[in-house]
């Protein structure tokens, strides 16, 4: 059984291994294989700051809600493990910034040690009169992208370093299951009007004096359009941009100087960082993630595509548990392939 | 009295805040920094300098808290400022864990860290090995950036600094009309003080840029404090050690026992190794004397024995300092002005 995943982001990647662990023992004939035009460091997953933080509301989604509770768990999980350095994993405090009062968000109990902030700390903030505090987990994809393709290496699973023009393309080759996990360009595959690009820029800084993310919220401006800041292992990520319906992949000076002087309103220390580099990419955004099966119609015979896209700012938060629930649906792929014998997947 | 002419001896965190709270407070006098040693060969360059007051058993306990919130609201305006990064202060949040149940629920600083609050189940299962544990947000003051950033401030305000091995205070006497002792744990020798006592410090910095937040043992043996480019891994305290050579078995029982608190540290790179030795007394000497041989009188003010809270301390203690030197120039401008007469 031949199984192609399109897309070596985040989620491409995470949903090959989830699928590659949980069947390869019961599908003795599995043959995974991943496709994609771009690999790490040049997929949108590499730009992403990788803080585990879904928006605000869930408007009610609570699907999506699970998906990263599931996510949040898995990481918190590796923590302590020796891969955790390799994976690009670790724990980081920091505070989440708003100009009136908000409800708690749905993940105030998943994150660690959720808790308001007091007034001596919004005194480190003037302009910010209400926020939270809490302990989150940072993934970083440029570790943790080469971690994923180690482990589907050493399973044997292929990649090639291919544009996929349609899914009949796959099928005709003898593809029995594609895994459609291509971002924000899964419109060139099948058109998707409910799929936008955000664009987002970022700049890179070394300011290694800087421990904890800061995330500020503006209600007019909308998400991500408010200045924050993320210290990583190495660089600390500095953003606030988001342009939907904004294709440009490059970088704009105007951009760079909104960032660099709101985040330095915000943090007045980071005059003294070094720039390093600017980058910009695309949040593959859609009203709710694209998550299920389609069946195609390939000549006289039936193929499955299941769809894992439209991620938006919150990829890494919530790659695990879709990962999951594409392996799930894969299951019942292989159901209904073979009714006589029930494969038994480990949940 | 001309400018009256103040000498500090000691330019570890101590002598450098005291040298410079003078400074601000008597602008008519001429500080001058003597010591033996400058960053980064000081004792205070050994420490992580964390914000966390170690408890005086002799001093009471609203003095501590007076000048642990002084020193915490001094550093908190500096982390705010654009010279947070040069002066290497910067806000730093984590977990102090207890295998058995805290002395004290509420430490007496408890109120002047931001956001202390106890340990929730779901971050305590982070340390199968630990039942309690407290969360906060503190300040952490690198080393040698602080000091380096204090000797800058210094300079700038007309403070001279120089080498120089004082071996017994009354030799400055007829240089200098006021002597500051911040000499640390060189105050045993300087004035011969039985109460101070060294308390052996080994510590490991290493490079783990991924730890952003710090972990403490309450019993203070173990501890993980990530600073600007290094990360301090701790430690000991063995009482009356001397010693300042590095001790290969206690490199490694510390980082066993940090990994054991955070497994990532496994990972850690290019390990240093230091020692430094706590200054340590059962009150911190903070105190006039008059030094005194035929007939010719020094004014002596004593700021030493901070042992494990200088950085928690040093604020505070150097503007209680710096009031007893006013005091001591007043005394001295008094009675040159009753000569006069």
């Amino acid at each position: 059984m031949r199984v192609a995943v399109i897309g070596a982001g985040v989620i491409g990647l995470s949903t090959a291994l989830c699928i590659h662990e949980q069947y390869h023992s019961l599908v003795p004939s599995l043959q995974l294989e991943v496709y994609a035009d771009r690999y790490t460091p040049h997929t949108t997953s590499d730009g992403a700051a990788g803080l585990w933080q879904p928006y605000p509301s869930d408007h009610g989604n609570l699907q999506e809600t699970l998906w990263n509770k599931e996510t949040f768990d898995y990481l918190l999980r590796h923590l302590g493990s020796p891969a955790a350095k390799e994976m690009g994993l670790f724990l980081i405090s920091g505070y989440n910034l708003f100009t009136q009062p908000v409800p708690d968000p749905p993940w105030k109990n998943i994150v660690l040690g959720f808790r308001n902030l007091t007034p001596k700390e919004l005194e480190l903030f003037p302009g910010y009169s209400y926020g939270w505090f809490n302990t989150a987990l940072i993934l970083e994809c440029r570790s943790y992208l080469p971690w994923l393709t180690n482990r589907l290496t050493q399973r044997g699973v292929k990649f090639f370093h291919k544009k996929v023009e349609s899914f009949q393309e796959m099928f005709a080759q003898g593809v029995d299951v594609v895994i459609n996990c291509t971002g924000v360009r899964a419109g060139e595959l099948q058109p998707d009007p409910e799929l936008q690009p955000s664009r987002g820029q970022v700049i890179k800084v070394l300011a290694p004096w800087l421990k904890h993310f800061i995330i500020t919220h503006d209600i007019e401006s909308g998400i991500y359009n408010s200045p924050y800041v993320i210290p990583g292992s190495e660089f600390v990520v500095l953003g606030g941009i988001c342009q939907h319906g904004n294709w440009n992949e490059g970088n704009s000076a105007q951009d760079h100087k909104t960032i660099w002087e709101s985040c330095c309103r915000l943090q007045p220390a980071l005059q003294k960082a070094k720039i390093v580099e600017d980058w910009s990419g695309l949040r593959p955004t859609r009203p709710c993630v694209r998550l299920e099966r389609e069946t195609v119609r390939h000549g006289h015979c039936q193929a499955e595509v299941i769809h894992n896209y439209g991620h938006g700012g919150f990829g890494v938060t919530i790659h695990w548990g879709c990962a999951m629930a594409a392996a799930r649906l894969f299951g019942s792929i292989l159901q209904e392939k073979k009714p006589a014998s029930r494969p038994q997947p480990r949940l | 009295m001309a400018a009256p002419k103040v000498a500090v001896v000691g330019a570890g965190i101590v002598g450098l805040s005291t040298a410079l709270c003078i400074a601000e407070t008597c602008p008519s006098c001429s500080v001058t920094v003597l010591s033996d040693q400058f960053s980064p060969n000081t004792t205070s360059d050994v420490a992580a300098g964390m914000l966390i007051p170690h408890t005086y058993p002799g001093t009471p306990i609203h003095v501590q808290k007076q000048w642990f919130k002084e020193t915490f609201t001094y550093l908190f305006a500096i982390s705010n400022s654009a010279e947070a990064s040069e002066a290497g202060i910067h806000l730093v949040s984590g977990y102090q864990v207890f295998k058995n149940a805290p002395k004290e629920e509420l430490p007496f600083w408890s109120d002047v860290v931001l956001g202390f609050r106890p340990m929730s189940r779901a971050e305590l299962q982070k340390f199968p090995q630990h039942r309690f544990g407290q969360a906060f947000t503190t300040l952490k003051c690198d080393c040698p950036p602080y000091l380096l950033w204090l000797e800058k401030r210094l300079k700038a305000t007309g403070v001279q600094m120089y080498t120089r091995k004082v071996a017994d205070l009354w030799e400055l006497h007829s240089e200098y009309n006021v002597v500051v002792n911040c000499a640390g744990i060189g105050a045993h020798q300087l004035v011969g003080d039985e109460k101070l006592f060294p308390v052996r410090g080994q510590v490991l910095k290493v490079h783990a840029p991924w730890v952003k937040n710090f972990i403490r043992d309450g019993d203070g043996l173990t501890y993980i404090y990530p600073g600007i480019h290094r990360v301090t891994l701790g430690g000991t305290r063995e009482n009356g050690s001397w010693s300042l050579s590095p001790d290969p078995g206690a490199t490694k029982d510390i980082f066993d026992r940090c990994c054991s608190l955070e497994p990532s540290l496994r990972g850690a790179q290019d390990i240093k190794v230091k020692v430094g030795l706590r200054p340590s007394r059962q009150s911190v000497r903070l105190q006039r004397e008059v030094l005194s041989q035929a007939g010719v009188k020094l004014p002596v003010v004593h700021n030493y024995g901070h042992g494990a809270g200088g950085f928690s301390m040093h604020r505070g203690t150097a503007k209680e300092a710096a009031d007893l030197v006013g005091e001591c120039v007043a005394a001295l401008q008094g009675s040159s002005s009753r000569a006069k007469l």
